[in-house]
């Protein structure tokens, strides 16, 4: 199957599947977009419309982009060759949809979820009828600039289903990696000392986190761990931890840290509340 | 006589160092001649030879400004093996590897650390002596949850373009290790380990890696 001829369903507008969509969409692929929030779609579709129509020099645009992406509360007779999961990580909404998805598309289309935290395995413990074609497709976030896309195969998931990811990934002008199904997946397990040690360095008062930043910018990193903290949320990064190191069954190595948890009782969320470890006032 | 920076065993370090100062940098060897206004021990351990090393300088060359890695032994404990007969600054010889633009080191509390006269292209940070110093406390740890991929059948290549790509790290783990060597990572483990706690224990791919070698902390 060419991109041109791919039809790919997208649940939940929100910044990861806009940016999905968004990427499905330049490519050639055909979209239906689904979220209950009417507003959310609004959104979503602004959004996509302000970036494939003002393309920067190295975009590869498709302009008949539109006739190529509907919207609704629900995807009705839409029949994809993908669906892509990108609601929020809870398994209270991706559980009841991915059992969904199971009972009403066939074991040809393929079911990815695109968890940054919960376990493949898990999701497709819901798919009782075809466990076999879910997997994981973790993006990361902006979606249309950041070049990686984990490729990620449950316990129960088929042979065929990394094959079939790698090359819509690449279709799409990704980079995919195989991950496996452990808690983190690769990049956000790898990168967890990158936070934790820096959290501890300066509670344990080795440095400031002016200077532990400044240091590993030095070194050639675009942003020292706090600055990067304050720019993915503060919250966001303390519940990727408390996932790891649940999953792991409270291994000491991922110890959620108490400065994080303290920020996020104050509000201090990071760039988008204004103040994290910095002021953005 | 001239002035001269002598450097102990890392030859990376010594052509890094070579583009920061106008001294000459000279590797050293035993015998060597000179007067040096600074000695360069980069060395991570054993800590019996670390001490055997830094004892040597402290024998040989009294009063010698010696700027020594401190991210795997204490400054402080380096200190109490030769007393007051080296000048002793701790620093993370990883830094300098990678030629940063900021280096850290440990050392006596003065507006400049002194070795720095010598050197210029450098900012420097001042940070308490621990264990792993700032840098390797991170680096080490991230090589070490990066084998445990390696051990599950991922290519050093893939996991690379993964940490490289979605975290935009300048170099991988791999990359990391290569570098500073998977050894050297296990020694800054394994001392991580016992002042931090046994959540730091070296891969049993390090520790493999290190028997190899020949390297033993408890050596």
């Amino acid at each position: 199957m060419t991109s041109s001829s791919r039809h790919v369903l997208v649940i939940g507008a929100g910044t990861m599947g806009r940016g999905i969509a968004q990427v499905a969409l330049r490519h050639g692929s055909t979209v239906h977009l689904v979220d209950p929030n009417e507003a959310q779609r609004v959104s979503a579709y602004n959004a996509i419309e302000k970036r494939l129509n003002r393309p920067s020099s190295s975009d590869l645009c498709h302009p008949d982009w539109q006739p190529r992406l509907t919207m609704g509360a629900d995807w009705d007779d839409f029949r994809p060759s993908w669906v892509i999961e990108a609601v929020p990580e809870t398994m209270d909404l991706k559980g009841p949809l991915f059992r969904r998805l199971d009972e009403e598309f066939g074991p040809e289309i393929w079911l990815a979820s695109n968890t940054s935290s919960i376990a493949v395995t898990e999701v497709q413990g819901v798919a009782k009828n075809f466990p076999e074609r879910v997997g994981g497709l973790h993006f990361f976030n902006p979606v249309p600039r950041m070049a990686l896309v984990e490729v990620i195969a449950g316990m129960a998931t088929g042979p065929g289903y990394a094959a079939a990811a790698m090359s819509l990934v690449r279709e799409w002008g990704k980079d995919p990696v195989i991950a496996p199904d452990r808690p983190g997946f690769l990049v956000n397990r790898v990168a967890r000392p990158y936070y934790l040690e820096a959290l501890r360095m300066m509670d344990d008062g080795v440095v400031s986190l002016e200077t532990c930043d400044e240091i590993f910018e030095g070194a050639g990193f675009p942003m020292g761990p706090f600055r990067l903290m304050d720019l993915v949320g503060i919250d966001v990064n303390f519940a990727v931890t408390e996932s790891v190191f649940t999953q792991t069954f409270y291994d000491a190595r991922y110890r959620p840290h108490r400065l994080q948890q303290q920020k996020i009782r104050l509000g201090q969320l990071g760039r988008k509340s204004g103040r994290g470890f910095y002021r953005y006032d | 006589m001239t002035d001269s920076i002598w450097v102990m065993g890392d030859r990376t370090l010594e052509a890094v160092l070579k583009r920061h100062t106008s001294i000459s940098v000279e590797p050293f060897h035993q015998g060597i001649e000179g007067h040096p206004v600074v000695i360069i021990e980069p060395s991570l351990g054993p800590p019996s030879q670390k001490r055997h090393a830094v004892e040597y300088l402290a024998n040989h060359y009294p009063g010698t400004m010696v700027l020594s890695a401190s991210t795997t032994i204490l400054l402080a404990k380096q200190q109490s093996w030769v007393g007051n007969r080296l000048k002793l600054w701790g620093f993370d010889p990883w830094l300098v590897a990678i030629d940063a633009k900021r280096l850290t080191i440990v050392g006596p509390d003065a507006l400049k650390p002194a070795p720095w006269d010598h050197f210029y292209g450098w900012e420097w940070d001042r940070i308490e002596d621990s264990i792993g110093g700032v840098f390797a406390r991170v680096i080490a740890p991230l090589v070490n949850e990066a084998m445990a991929y390696r051990a599950l059948g991922l290519s050093d290549r893939d996991i690379d373009r993964a940490i490289r790509l979605g975290l935009n790290h300048p170099q991988g783990p791999f990359e990391w290790a290569n570098l500073f060597g998977v050894s050297n990572i296990g020694l800054v483990l394994e001392a991580m380990r016992q002042a931090l706690g046994e959540s730091y224990f070296p891969h049993p791919e390090i520790m493999r890696c290190m028997a190899k070698e020949g390297v033993d902390w408890n050596a």
